[in-house]
């Protein structure tokens, strides 16, 4: 059982402050929701406790260790996984490929080098595309896909890799409503085992199916409680009235 | 791929017949342009597989791995001063000798300067990646031609002919033939590995090293063990010319040499071996006909069509050769069902 913790995380870009002593756990079992307005620093955050930029101040810790100086590899080798707000999937290469490249990690080059490996993957990458409605797109060039399956294959691609703790930057973006609630079913049904944070500007699905929401503005800490709490929030009413 | 053992041979069999005749065709050809006692060509053809081989070493760095390196001359340069070295001052001739140290000389130099590139605390920038090679491709040819251990400016020149087990391999047919199997040998051993699923995590670290990150693979480690091998590749080469030419000296370690077989590459096609053997070819064979014609105009007309390549087909020859035969396929290219996105991706690692 992994637990994330970010305390007291700054992030400065040049002169601009986007992250300003944040501090945020998450727990297994658990998925926290982050909302806030645009460019409140909730990539940033995301990208801080994932070790793809380097917080000014503060640290991070992954199941009581300092990871604050960890590259991104040691990180994922530890469990943690992201989906980056801008899908990541390596379009010139087939679906099936993309779900091999997280399956196969941690194997040894001995075992890479042979191909017969092909065999036994196919039914576990099918397995794992079902849930995206993936799985009878396996030879298709990933790059071929609409902008909804790219999504849903990254998050196929992350499940492959079979994280302690998962970081979700709207995952649902450009989805049909049907659609993201298929995603939040299976963040829901993933959560038993894992840690999740996810970003989403649609409120209503962060408050489904969130236990626990942060709310982030101007790279500050607003508040954190359960979905009721934040609703009856005052600040958080302020933020998002005088945004909106 | 998904092939069961037992079918393995006919389809490895049905992958080689095609360039099998390509070299018989290539023999046939030699026999008639070379008159008897001749050489000539089959010599031209030699040079040409050696440099293949060093292309194809310098292609699974940058075209399977994203790593532009502008001083892959470095480790064939030390490959062939290696040999040179060993069978001009202390007498050895066995090839598979030369070539062995060669190789390892080479790859102790590539671990080292790998070591520097991917294994910092802090991963190199890409810029910063080619602005060192191509420093350290400028230092090593400076070094040569300053040494005078290695001969300065001269080189070392005259170097003995080598033998295989006591048999002379006299440029020409024999060693031709040497050529050949080396390179056949590095050929289907590179087609295995970048076909495999390490070719996929190569490419993975090449097209976005920032997911390959997060699906747990250490890309500085990756990229440091391929461009190892890659230079023990490029000193076997560098090694193979030295013994071919008889001699070795600066041009062959230093910067023209490096951005000649991205050249190649560029030509040919990158991440895609048989775009090393075509880019050659073009230059190194066809491209010497006219070289020798007008020696002048030749940079310029390798400029123009080098500038033709990056602009309008950055994925070289064998890229272009592709998309016109699946021009002639489209249609049941993409299957129904999938939305199929707007804007096509263009092919080709920066
Ligand atoms: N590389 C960068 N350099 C400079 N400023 C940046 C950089 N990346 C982000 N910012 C700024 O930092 C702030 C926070 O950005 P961030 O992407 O974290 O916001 P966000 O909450 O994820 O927004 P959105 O909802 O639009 O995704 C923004 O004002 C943005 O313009
Ligand atoms: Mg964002």
């Amino acid at each position: 059982m992994t637990t994330l913790v970010g305390t007291d995380l700054g992030v400065q870009y040049g002169s601009f402050r986007a992250l300003d002593g944040v501090s945020l756990e998450l727990r297994p079992g658990h998925i926290t929701g982050l909302i806030g307005p645009n460019g409140s620093g909730k990539s940033t955050l995301l990208h801080t406790l994932a070790g793809f930029l380097k917080p000014t101040t503060g640290r991070v810790e992954l199941g009581g260790t300092d990871v604050t100086s960890w590259q991104p590899y040691r990180r994922a080798r530890s469990g943690l996984s992201i989906k980056f707000q801008v899908a990541r999937i390596y379009t010139q290469m087939t679906v099936a490929e993309n779900v091999h490249l997280a399956l196969q990690t941690g194997r040894p080059v001995r075992r890479l080098l042979r191909s017969a490996d092909d065999v036994v993957d196919r039914d576990r990458t099918q397995a794992l595309l079902a849930p995206f409605q993936l799985d009878d797109h396996l030879d298709v060039i990933a790059g071929e896909l609409g902008h909804g399956h790219q999504q849903r294959l990254e998050l196929a691609m992350v499940a492959a890799h079979g994280p302690s703790v998962l970081l979700l930057d709207e995952p649902t973006a450009g989805m049909s409503p049907d659609e993201r609630r298929g995603v939040g079913q299976w963040v829901t049904s993933f959560a038993d085992r894992c840690a999740v944070l996810i970003v989403d500007h649609d409120l209503d699905f962060v408050r489904s199916i969130s236990t626990t929401i942060t709310v982030l503005n101007q790279g500050q800490h607003v508040a954190t409680g359960t979905p009721a709490e934040i609703e009856a929030h005052p600040d958080v009413r302020r933020v998002y009235l005088s945004h909106v | 791929m998904t092939t069961p053992f037992s079918s393995r041979l006919p389809a490895a069999l049905g992958r080689w017949w095609r360039p099998a005749i390509v070299v018989l065709g290539i023999v046939v050809l030699l026999r008639v342009l070379d008159g008897p006692g001749e050489s000539f060509w089959t010599q031209v053809v030699t040079r040409a597989m050696i440099l293949v081989l060093f292309a194809v070493s310098a292609d699974l760095v940058w075209g399977y791995t994203g790593v532009f390196t502008l001083g892959h001359a470095i480790p064939f340069g030390v490959g062939g001063y290696t040999a040179g070295l060993l069978a001009d001052r202390f007498g050895w001739s066995e090839v598979l000798l030369l070539s062995l140290a060669a190789a390892v000389a080479a790859a102790a130099i590539g671990a080292i300067t790998g070591l520097l590139l991917f294994l910092g605390r802090q991963p190199l920038t890409a810029i910063a990646v080619s602005l060192t090679t191509l420093a350290l491709s400028f230092v090593a040819e400076r070094i040569a031609f300053g040494w005078s251990f290695l001969g300065a400016a001269n080189g070392l020149p005259g170097l003995p002919i080598p033998t295989l087990f006591g048999w002379r391999i006299e440029p020409g047919v024999p060693f031709f033939i040497a050529a050949l199997v080396s390179l056949f040998v590095a050929y289907v051993a590179s087609s295995h590995l970048v076909e495999s699923r390490v070719g996929l995590v190569m490419r993975a670290v090449r097209d976005d090293e920032v997911r390959a990150a997060y699906l747990g693979y250490a890309v500085g480690h990756i990229r440091f063990a391929v461009f190892v091998a890659s230079n023990a590749l490029a000193g076997l080469a560098g090694a193979l010319f030295a013994l071919h030419e008889g001699f070795v000296g600066p041009t062959q370690i230093g910067v023209v040499l490096s951005t000649q077989v991205l050249l190649w590459l560029v030509l040919g096609g990158r991440g895609v071996l048989l775009g090393a053997v075509i880019g050659v070819a073009i230059v190194e064979v066809a491209g010497r006909g006219i070289a020798d014609e007008y020696p002048r105009q030749w940079p310029v007309i390798l400029g123009v069509v080098l500038l033709v390549f990056v602009t309008a087909l950055p994925g070289g020859i064998v890229d272009g050769w592709r998309r016109l035969r699946d021009r002639g396929r489209t249609g049941r290219s993409s299957s129904g069902g999938v939305e199929v996105a707007s804007a096509s991706t263009g092919s080709g690692a920066s």
